[in-house]
């Protein structure tokens, strides 16, 4: 048998994401859900490199949390829907 | 050596499959007549890094993992060359068959598919993909990992062009949270395979993808649909994998050492399965052999008709399959329909092979050097959101309903009790269901509205959990709080909110109408979720612009110093 490495438990070989417990600035939740007609008044390029890539992995996470509440509203819709159903077989027993 | 193109090395023989990042091809290496399979995917750019990731595959020495033997790059595609498994993965065994498998077949393909993850784990190297569709058999019925690496370490440059989706399912809950994860998450993906293996498709497999993102960190951990049909050992093996706490699942090598696995048949039993699948695989080809032949002349021609000479000589017919052996890559595309019926027997020599295949290694990197690269080094830990791969590979529109072959050829012969169907639901899984649910008031920001939630209950509800000592731990504690948390307060809110009047016209729609409603939710919700992507594709891109200007202004500047 081969010589097991020792292995560090307390250590993810794939770390958290970084962004998962920063708030993203009210500005840029704004920029995402607004149209774009008036994308262009930000200056972009003020912007430092490393600034704008957080900038980017933010609008990531925005992204995949919009994603999640349509999820979540379908979800709504899917048991509210069930549910009437549900209530009419139940009606049409008693009948 | 490497100046030799492949196809100078390699005849290829035919499609074995697809998947979702190239297809994969059976070939015969000229030089020792050997068969071997070869995948091609197509890359972008940063092919540096895809070689360095290839010598780390290759690092792997191990007779339950899928032996890779190199690689090459023909114009944008990469063909990794890999030990060929004649008897395919399960999942196309199933698919043949038309049947799951049965207890004891899948304690046998566990117990090998154990040892190769205990060999990775051992290494600290995470699978990442395992599923029945990459747990291959050779033709003697023992079961390999395949797609190590691959799946999980080269979608960062690869091009995203493929039209099959990745599919979540099998996905460990602390994977699509993103708070970081370890080995176990592929004992948790085991559990899902296990499951696949008796029921034919993953929890939830049959539900939106999308949902089911959603549904594997804030639900119980899935279990058997008919627990009745097996017995407590296996049962109790699925349990431990399906343990929602990464620090508490079982390791790999901890189930190795259970009954489940410890009483598994050896790997003859698997022949007589084995044999059927070859057989239906040998009959599916016989009959599409009239229409691949059709194509080829098609083909042919065309070919004659627009190329010079030298091209156009290049395809020869295979006579074990039928198909072409092109030798240009637009060509390779239009044999993609043709699949391989026979299964060459590969008993033998690999070790031989291997050897004629050392040739071909790229990159001789020392195993210091590329260890530090990988993921391994604990002192620089990249983040890597395998969750958005998922994400990205929906450009393939309509296709979100049917992410796995299995699914679209619906061939499962057995009855599955469809699940989530609400008229079906019972009173406690319409409460169950309750747990992920928020009431629509389309004023309310829903996120808001949870995280607030979240907040305010953090003082009044106490929470028992299992001191967890370690660092990592913290985080984790952390994350199933507010689940706890997150689930208790939405059902106070939908019962705070159940006489809420968004549902009103519901009580206007005959059950018809309700009906139909409930069978376009999918699809009405795809056409939400494509509207999303586009606009963060839109407000994304001047971002994009003005990291790449800024990158190209640094590099001038440093040229004209
Ligand atoms: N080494 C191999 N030997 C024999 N057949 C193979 C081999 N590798 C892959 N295949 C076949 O090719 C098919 C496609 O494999 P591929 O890895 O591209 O996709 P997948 O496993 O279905 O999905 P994913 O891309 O998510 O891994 C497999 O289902 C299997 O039938
Ligand atoms: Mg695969």
């Amino acid at each position: 048998n081969q010589a097991q490495p020792t292995i560090i438990h307390h250590q993810a070989l794939v770390p958290a994401n970084p962004l998962l417990n920063v708030n993203v600035p009210k500005w840029l939740k704004i920029y995402t859900k607004s149209s774009s007609e008036k994308d262009h008044i930000i200056k972009w390029n003020m912007f430092q490199v490393n600034q704008l890539m957080t900038i980017n992995e933010m609008i990531t996470k925005l992204f995949k949390e919009e994603l999640h509440n349509i999820v979540l509203k379908y979800e709504s819709m899917r048991l509210a829907i069930s549910c009437e159903m549900e209530k009419r077989k139940h009606g049409q027993h008693l009948n | 050596s490497l100046t030799r193109q492949p196809e100078e090395v390699f005849d290829i023989i035919c499609k074995l499959g697809e998947g979702s990042y190239g297809s994969v091809y059976k070939a015969l290496h000229k030089e020792s007549d050997q068969i071997l399979a070869i995948k091609q995917v197509p890359v972008d750019t940063d092919l540096q890094e895809i070689i360095k990731e290839i010598s780390i595959m290759q690092q792997c020495d191990s007779p339950y993992v899928v032996k890779y033997y190199g690689s090459y790059f023909k114009n944008t595609d990469l063909w990794i060359v890999m030990e060929y498994c004649g008897a395919g993965s399960v999942s196309d065994i199933m698919r043949l068959r038309k049947k799951t498998l049965t207890e004891d077949e899948i304690a046998t393909i566990l117990s090998d598919t154990l040892k190769g993850l205990e060999y990775l784990h051992l290494r600290r190297k995470i699978h990442r993909d395992i599923k029945a569709g990459n747990i291959l058999l050779n033709s003697e019925g023992h079961a390999k990992l395949a797609d190590f690496g691959v799946a999980g370490q080269l979608t960062d440059t690869m091009a995203k062009r493929n039209t099959v989706i990745g599919t979540p399912f099998w996905m460990a809950p602390e994977v699509i949270e993103e708070i970081g994860y370890d080995c176990v998450a592929d004992i948790w993906s085991l559990g899902i395979t296990a499951l696949e293996m008796a029921e034919g498709k993953p929890p939830y497999g049959e539900i939106h993808p999308m949902r089911a993102i959603f549904m594997i960190p804030t639900k119980p951990p899935p279990s058997f649909r008919e627990p009745d049909r097996w017995s407590s050992e296996f049962i109790d093996f699925v349990s431990l994998c399906l343990v929602k706490n990464p620090e508490e699942r079982a390791t790999a090598t901890d189930l190795l050492q259970h009954e489940f696995i410890r009483n598994a048949k050896p790997n003859s039993i698997l022949s007589l399965m084995i044999a059927e699948a070859k057989e239906i695989r040998e009959n599916q080809s016989y009959t599409r052999a009239a229409a691949i032949q059709q194509a080829n002349k098609q083909l042919q021609q065309s070919h004659n008709d627009d190329s010079d000479e030298d091209n156009s000589g290049t395809m020869k017919e295979f006579p074990d399959c039928g198909t072409l052996v092109p030798s240009k890559d637009d060509e390779l595309t239009m044999i993609a329909h043709t699949d391989c019926g026979t299964l060459i027997p590969d008993n033998g020599t690999m070790i031989e092979l291997q050897s004629n295949l050392g040739t071909m290694v790229i990159n001789s990197d020392s195993e210091e050097s590329t260890m530090k690269r990988h993921d391994t080094n604990p002192d620089k830990p990249k983040y890597r959101p395998l969750f958005l791969d998922h994400f990205d590979k929906k450009e393939a529109e309509g296709n979100l309903l049917c992410t796995s072959n299995f699914i679209k050829e619906d061939v499962n012969n057995h009855e599955v009790p469809k699940m989530q169907v609400p008229a079906k639901n019972t009173p406690q899984q319409i409460q169950e269901q309750m747990m992920v649910v928020l009431p629509t008031n389309p004023e309310i920001d829903h996120q808001q509205i949870y995280q607030q939630q979240i907040i305010n209950s953090h003082a009044q509800i106490p929470i028992a959990t299992a001191p967890i000592p370690s660092e990592l731990s913290e985080n984790l504690q952390h994350q199933f709080q507010q689940q706890q948390i997150q689930a208790d307060n939405l059902l106070k809110y939908q019962r705070m909110n159940a006489m809420d009047s968004d549902y009103e016209f519901l009580k206007f729609l005959s059950y018809e109408e309700l009906e139909q409603r409930l069978a376009s939710l999918d699809k009405e919700m795809d056409k939400e979720f494509e509207e999303t992507k586009k606009r963060y594709k839109a407000k994304r891109k001047p971002i994009i612009e003005a990291i790449e200007a800024k990158q190209q202004k640094r590099k001038q500047k440093i040229e004209e110093f």
